[in-house]
């Protein structure tokens, strides 16, 4: 549905202080433009009704992606398709195969009109025959949850209500690509758990194709089939939620061992599948593979030095916390 | 749902088009009505210019006769009144592009215009019918309060629709100017304040192409003004209105050697600003500025 190869898009980078004579250069293009690069040699492909997770840190490249995609960006380099379109040659298929979601707030709006007026023009002006819009300003603002708020002024609304209008903009018409910047920033828990159900099971039934960039990594690993991690434009890693937890992170063991002795906390360490072994005023963290399948072993070692095990907890890793890791390692870097 | 899922539309039939076009119109009528006030005030505008240059051609008819002769019996209100309606027109065609350009992008909806079936161009197109055919209105509004109010000498000329060719035919030649003023709101980032490629041609031809007064004017005082004046289509088009208004002249040879010569700015202007403007909305896709933020 999606297929993005080697893709690179680069900014121009604005700067003040540059010369008239700098400019004229640039302009003439004797000297080279100094440029950001947002997207380094991204490649990747979507399928049809995946739902598929942009994360990375701000400034990442996730919205500069999505707008590529949206066939609202040209990039420097690389051939990407969407709805089996090419974003370059077939630009304006593309931008009607999408239903776009900008991040924050960021509403069209027309002064003093009222929302149900507003998702009438929006509806048809995506291509809707009339009737249709305005048998649909009703489901799609009872989807949102602002069905109450028909008849108010879009400039009234609070700032998660014009995300939620945004959305509802979006479900005004059937496209089978979603584009979703940070759909449940600024959302309340409620609301923000309803769109995400609203996603997981409402697009996936019409079998729509999600792109979804989000801080949010909890909603990422409950919502996304795969997720990519980008940073500096660069693509650090791309699979499952689980896939990329195992991958990148161990799972935890808390343990209580009474009597606690070196040569115990060595010879746990000794086991194949643990990275690290940190006591704990009197805990120990076992930090390893896959523990829940494999703590029988550390439990044969306490059973056969003769202690006792009186506490176990083994805590599965987030993608949060593989977020957060991969960050730093990147930053020490 | 899902069985509406293949009804994706990414071009539309003309008649779907026209039901965009109804809201699109719906739409401009609702927003215009939100100003009332101002709507009541232009019309009060429009009123008061006309008492004052009635007031003024009593006043100067004397000295400016020998000037605009060449156009009916000479009178200057008459004379005025076409060269405002002409203005009014001119002035759309110069600032028309630059407009839609700017209101869609600080209001967000340029992007909106994109991702629709119907496009730039189509919405573009609609847009323009809808000005012109309500300055139209006004225009027609304008010349009866001028005739039964003011008593301008005004009949309807036989070669009528030779006026309202010269008048697309300017529109189509301003164009061009009109069209690389909205470029320079993409290319150049001109973004807010005065656009100086169409300042300088409505200045321009506010002053020298003849709205108000002949550029032969200049003939005894300022020579070079009248020659810069020739560099403006609406020059050309304004003596070619006038001939035809209040002459009744049809297919003369001014009248022919004025129009080609608008169709001499079409060739150049035109293209030239449809390429500008293609190259404006491309940079503005490359550096991501289709959209204010995000
Ligand atoms: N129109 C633009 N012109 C120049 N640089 C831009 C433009 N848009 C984005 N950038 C730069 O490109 C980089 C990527 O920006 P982008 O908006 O894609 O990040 P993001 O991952 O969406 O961040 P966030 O999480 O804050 O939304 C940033 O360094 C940003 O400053
Ligand atoms: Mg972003």
């Amino acid at each position: 549905m999606i297929k993005i190869k080697n893709l690179v898009k680069k900014y121009p980078v604005v700067n003040p202080n540059k010369s008239l004579k700098q400019r004229v250069k640039e302009t003439l293009k004797l000297e080279k433009k100094s440029l950001l690069t947002a997207l380094d040699d991204v490649s990747f492909d979507v399928k049809k009704g995946e739902i598929f997770g942009v994360l990375g840190p701000n400034g990442a490249g996730k919205t500069t992606l999505l707008k590529v995609l949206a066939g609202f960006l040209l990039p420097e380099r690389g051939t990407v398709s969407v709805n089996g379109f090419d974003i370059i040659r077939e630009r304006h298929e593309v931008r009607t195969s999408c239903n776009f979601l900008r991040a924050g707030g960021w509403v069209i709006f027309d002064y003093k009109f009222k929302i149900s007026t507003m998702l009438k023009y929006w509806g048809v002006f995506l291509g809707l025959p009339l009737s249709e819009a305005e048998e649909r300003i009703n489901y799609t603002l009872e989807k949102v949850g602002l069905l109450d708020k028909k008849d108010d002024y879009v400039e009234n609304l609070s700032y998660g209500m014009r995300q939620k209008l945004n959305l509802a903009r979006c479900l005004m018409t059937h496209r089978p690509v979603y584009l979703m910047d940070e759909p449940t920033t600024n959302i309340d828990p409620y609301s923000a758990d309803f769109i995400r159900r609203f996603i997981q099971t409402e697009l996936r039934r019409e079998g729509a194709t999600t792109v979804l960039a989000t801080h949010n990594l909890w909603e990422a690993e409950q919502v996304c089939d795969r997720v990519a991690i980008l940073m500096g434009g660069k693509i650090l890693t791309i699979g499952t939620p689980d896939d990329i937890i195992r991958k990148y992170a161990l799972d935890t063991a808390v343990i209580q061992i009474k009597p606690i002795t070196d040569d115990i906390r060595k010879k746990i360490k000794a086991l194949g599948f643990v990275g690290n072994v940190v006591p704990e005023s009197d805990l120990v963290m076992v930090y390893g593979k896959d523990l829940p399948k494999n703590i029988h072993k550390i439990l044969e070692v306490c059973y056969e030095s003769k202690t006792k095990i009186t506490y176990l907890d083994i805590k599965k890793p987030s993608l949060n916390e593989v977020f957060i890791q991969l960050m730093r390692d990147k930053n020490e870097q | 749902m899902s069985s509406k899922q293949d009804t994706i539309k990414h071009y539309l039939t003309f008649k779907e088009k026209l039901v965009v076009a109804y809201i699109c119109i719906e739409r401009k009528i609702l927003l215009s009505l939100r100003f009332k006030i101002s709507a009541l005030f232009s019309w009060i505008g429009m009123f008061v210019s006309l008492a004052t240059f009635f007031f003024l051609g009593k006043l100067i008819q004397p000295g400016v006769t020998v000037y605009i002769s060449q156009y009916g019996s000479g009178a200057y209100f008459p004379y005025v009144l076409l060269g405002m309606a002409f203005g009014t027109f001119s002035g759309l065609a110069l600032s028309l592009y630059l407009n839609v350009i700017s209101s869609t992008y600080w209001s967000n909806w340029l992007e909106m215009i994109f991702s629709s079936p119907i496009g730039f161009r189509t919405y573009m197109g609609i847009t323009m019918v809808w000005v012109y055919l309500t300055s139209a209105l006004t225009i027609i509004i304008y010349f009866l309060v001028g005739i039964f109010i003011f008593g301008a000498e005004l009949t309807l000329p036989s070669t009528w629709w030779l006026a309202i060719i010269v008048l697309a035919l300017a529109i189509l030649a301003i164009s061009g100017f009109g069209l690389i003023s909205a470029s320079m709101f993409l290319l150049a980032d001109v973004k807010g304040g005065v656009e100086p490629i169409s300042w300088a041609v409505a200045t321009g031809a506010g002053i020298l192409s003849g709205v108000v007064f002949p550029p032969e004017i200049f003939l005894d005082t300022a020579p070079s003004l009248y020659y810069i004046s020739r560099l403006l289509p609406h020059t050309y088009a304004l003596d070619a209105f006038r001939r035809i208004m209040l002459n009744d002249e049809g297919l003369s040879p001014i009248v022919t050697s004025e129009i080609l010569k608008l169709i001499a700015f079409i060739v150049v202007f035109l293209p030239l600003g449809t390429y500008m403007f293609k190259k404006g909305l491309e940079k503005a896709e490359r550096t991501g500025k289709l959209a204010r933020w995000g």
